[in-house]
C-alpha cells in the first residue's frame, strides 16, 4: 500500500492577506477575471491582479499593440482601462462572488494621479492595492517613478499615507539598480513588492523602415525573461523583508517552484495565461505534484533556500 | 468557449499556399510542455456529413474562429483561424500560409495532437440576415464563407445568395461553397479567371438586402464606402493580431465609433458602418 502523504500546503501569507496558494494571475493577461469563467472556476486561484487601472478612463494606445518574438511577447497596450470609478462601480460587484483576493493594479502619470487613484480604489473592498511604477508603454509617467529610488521612494511614501489596503509596489526590471529601488520602496512603507514588470524592447519593421510599435519601445514578457526574472527575484528577496511576489516567463509548476526557491512568497503568471487559458489551474496542479513528489510539506521548506 | 486537445485529421494543400485542415476532438490531455504523442492509425469511423450534422459540442456562429496551437515550441502563441466547416467532433480551417505560426500548422500531420480555444469571438448573425444576401471574399477571406454559406442557405427567409470573390490570380474555395448559393462571381487582380481587377468592380450593393465581407483593409474599406452610398446593410470580418483570443490582454483592439473594442469578443464581426478603418471614416 502507498503510504499515506498528507496534501502538501500551499497557503500563503501575504501581508495579512491568507492566499489558498501561491499563483497570481498578472495584471493585463487576465482582464478583470471574467474573461476566464469559461474555463475553469476562478476561486482556486490565490488571486489575481486587475488590468492596469487609472484616476480617468484611458482609450490605450494606437497602432499595433503585440508582436512575438522568440519565447517572447512585446506589448505595447498602454493601460487601457475604463478608470477607477467605473470599476468599482460596474465591475467590481461582480466579480467579488469569485471568492479569490482581488489585487487593485493601479497606474498613473504624476504623483497626484497616483495618490488619487489608490485612495479611491483603497476605498472599495479590493484586497490590496498593486502600485505600477514600471509600466514602460505610458509616454509620461508610468516607469519613470520606478526608475530611480529617491522619485520611488517618494510617490510610495505619498500613497501609503491615504492608501487603505495593503500596498504592494510592482517593479522595474529597467531600473538601473533595482535592489536599491526595492530597499527604497520598504523604507517608505510598502507592504509588498512585485516584480519584474516588462523588459523594455525595441521591434524594427525594417522593410517600412520603422519601429514596430508607435511609441517606438515596448515590453517584453513570456519565457525568454525567466532568468532574469528569477535572478532580480533573488537579489530583491535577499535585501529586503517584506514579502516579495515574483513573475516573469512563468510556465510550469517547476518555473513556480523555482521563483519561490529564490525567495519570492508568492507568484504571478501573465504571459503564459495568454498561450493557454487554464494555466493557472495546471500550475497549482504542477506546483502539487511537484512538492508531493518532493516530499516537501509547505513553501516555506522551499522558499529561499537559494 | 472551451480549450481542449485535438488531433490533425488531414492537413492538405489545395492550392500554392492555401492549406486545409481538419482536427477531431481527442479524450486526451496533456500540459504545455507534454501534449501527447503522434496517435499513429488514426482514423475516423463514420464519414463526415456536412450537410446534416452541426458540431457536438455547442452552437458555432459562421465567423467565428478558433486560436490553434501546435507542439512545436515556437512561436510561443496561438494562431487565430475561421471556422471553415464545423460538423460533429471535427473543425475544418482553410488557411493560407505566411509565418512561423501557420507553417507551423501547415506542418500538421495525422494523428498530431492540436490544442484549440474556441469557438470565440462573435460571428455573423445568421437568424438576423434576410433578403437578397452577397457574400464578399478578398482572398483567404473565403475561409469563414463556406459554413456561412450552408448555414445561410438553410434560412428561410435568404431568397438569393450571391458569392463574390477576389483572388490575386490562383482560384481556391469556390467548389466547396458552390452547392449553397445561387450564384458566384469572380474577379482576378491579374485577369487569369473572371473579370480583371477588385471584388468592388464586380458587386453594386443597391440590389442586395445584406452584404457580408472577408478580406484585407483595404477590400473591407471599399465595400463600407460603396454600401454606405448605396444604402445597404454591411458587416465586415476584421482581423488583428492576437495574443489570447479570449478578451483578456487587450491585444486586439480596433478603432470603432464606441472607441477601441476588442476584435477577439466584440467580433471578429463587426457592421461596418463600426469601423474607423485608418482611424478615420
Ligand atoms: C479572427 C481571425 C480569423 C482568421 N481566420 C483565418 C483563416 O481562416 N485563414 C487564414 O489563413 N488566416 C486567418 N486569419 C489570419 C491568421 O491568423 C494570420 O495569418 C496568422 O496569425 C499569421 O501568423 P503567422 O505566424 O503565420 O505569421 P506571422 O509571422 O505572425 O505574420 C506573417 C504576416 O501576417 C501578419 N499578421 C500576423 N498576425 C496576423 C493576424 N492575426 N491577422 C492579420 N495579419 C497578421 C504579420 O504582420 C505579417 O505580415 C485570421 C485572423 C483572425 C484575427
Ligand atoms: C499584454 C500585457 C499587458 C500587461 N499589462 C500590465 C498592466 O496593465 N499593469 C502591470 O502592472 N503589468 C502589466 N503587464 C505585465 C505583467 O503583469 C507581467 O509583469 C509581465 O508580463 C511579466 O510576466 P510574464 O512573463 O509571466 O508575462 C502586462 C503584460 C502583458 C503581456
Ligand atoms: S487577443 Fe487578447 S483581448 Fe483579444
Amino acid at each position: 500500500m502507498e503510504e499515506n502523504k498528507t496534501t502538501p500546503n500551499l497557503v500563503v501569507d501575504l501581508c495579512g492577506l491568507s492566499l489558498k496558494n501561491p499563483v497570481i494571475a498578472a495584471s493585463g493577461t487576465f482582464g478583470f477575471g471574467e474573461e476566464i469563467e469559461p474555463f475553469y472556476d476562478p476561486s482556486i486561484l490565490g488571486g489575481f491582479c486587475t488590468k492596469g487601472l487609472t484616476r480617468r478612463p484611458r482609450p490605450g494606445n494606437s497602432g499595433i499593440r503585440l508582436q512575438e518574438t522568440r519565447a517572447g511577447l512585446m506589448n505595447s497596450i498602454g493601460l487601457q482601462n475604463p478608470g477607477i470609478e467605473a470599476f468599482v462601480r460596474d465591475i467590481l460587484p461582480r466579480i467579488r462572488r469569485f471568492g479569490t483576493a482581488i489585487i487593485a493594479n493601479v497606474g498613473g502619470e504624476t504623483m497626484e494621479d497616483y495618490v488619487a487613484a489608490c485612495y479611491e480604489v483603497s476605498k472599495s473592498s479590493v484586497d490590496m492595492v498593486e502600485l505600477n511604477i514600471s509600466c514602460p508603454n505610458v509616454k509620461h509617467g508610468g516607469m519613470a517613478f520606478g526608475i530611480d529610488p529617491d522619485v520611488a521612494a517618494k510617490v510610495v511614501r505619498s500613497v501609503k499615507r491615504s492608501c487603505r489596503k495593503p500596498l504592494m509596489v510592482k517593479l522595474s526590471p529597467n531600473a538601473p539598480d533595482i535592489v536599491a529601488v526595492a530597499r527604497a520602496c520598504e523604507k517608505a512603507g510598502a507592504d509588498a513588492l512585485s516584480l519584474i514588470n516588462t523588459i523594455s524592447g525595441l521591434a524594427i519593421d525594417v522593410h517600412a523602415r520603422r519601429p514596430v510599435f508607435a511609441n517606438v519601445t515596448a515590453g517584453l514578457s513570456g519565457p525568454a525573461i525567466k532568468p532574469i526574472a528569477l535572478r532580480m527575484t533573488r537579489d530583491v528577496s535577499k535585501a529586503v523583508s517584506i514579502p516579495v511576489v515574483g513573475m516573469g516567463g512563468i510556465e510550469t509548476g517547476e518555473d513556480a517552484a523555482a521563483f519561490i526557491m529564490a525567495g519570492a512568497a508568492a507568484i504571478q503568471v501573465g504571459t503564459a495565461g495568454l498561450v493557454r487559458p487554464d494555466t493557472c489551474q495546471r500550475i497549482i496542479a504542477e506546483l502539487l505534484e511537484f512538492m508531493s513528489r518532493e516530499d516537501i510539506g509547505s513553501l516555506s521548506e522551499i522558499r529561499g533556500i537559494i | 468557449m472551451k480549450s481542449d486537445l485535438y488531433v490533425a485529421l488531414e492537413n492538405r494543400q489545395i492550392a500554392p499556399g492555401i492549406m486545409r485542415l481538419s482536427i477531431q476532438r481527442s479524450e486526451a490531455t496533456g500540459g504545455m510542455r507534454e501534449l501527447p504523442e503522434r496517435e499513429i492509425g488514426i482514423k475516423r469511423k463514420t464519414p463526415l456529413n456536412f450537410e446534416a450534422e452541426d458540431w457536438a459540442y455547442s452552437p458555432v456562429e459562421p465567423g467565428q474562429f478558433f486560436m490553434l496551437k501546435t507542439r512545436a515550441v515556437e512561436p510561443l502563441l496561438p494562431r487565430p483561424l475561421s471556422v471553415h466547416e464545423a460538423s460533429g467532433d471535427v473543425v475544418v480551417f482553410l488557411y493560407q500560409t505566411r509565418g512561423a505560426g501557420t507553417k507551423a500548422i501547415a506542418a500538421l500531420e495525422t494523428g498530431d495532437p492540436v490544442l484549440a480555444t474556441g469557438p470565440c469571438g462573435r460571428g455573423f448573425p445568421v437568424d438576423d440576415i434576410t433578403g437578397r444576401v452577397a457574400l464578399i471574399a478578398g482572398g483567404i477571406g473565403i475561409a469563414p464563407f463556406r459554413y456561412l454559406a450552408r448555414r445561410l442557405s438553410k434560412s428561410p427567409s435568404i431568397s438569393s445568395l450571391v458569392l463574390v470573390a477576389g483572388f490575386r490570380s490562383m482560384l481556391f474555395g469556390l467548389e466547396d461553397i458552390a452547392p449553397f448559393v445561387t450564384e458566384i462571381r469572380v474577379a482576378t487582380e491579374d485577369g487569369s479567371a473572371g473579370t480583371k481587377g477588385f471584388v468592388t468592380d464586380i458587386i453594386a450593393p443597391a440590389p442586395f438586402d445584406a452584404v457580408l465581407a472577408c478580406g484585407p483593409i483595404p477590400m473591407l474599406k471599399a465595400v463600407k464606402d460603396s454600401c454606405k452610398s448605396a444604402g445597404t446593410r454591411c458587416l465586415v470580418s476584421v482581423e488583428a493580431r492576437m495574443a489570447c483570443g479570449i478578451g483578456a490582454c487587450l491585444g486586439c483592439t480596433i478603432n470603432t465609433r464606441s472607441g477601441n473594442r476588442r476584435v477577439c469578443v466584440d467580433g471578429p464581426v463587426f457592421p461596418a458602418e463600426e469601423v474607423l478603418f485608418d482611424g478615420g471614416e
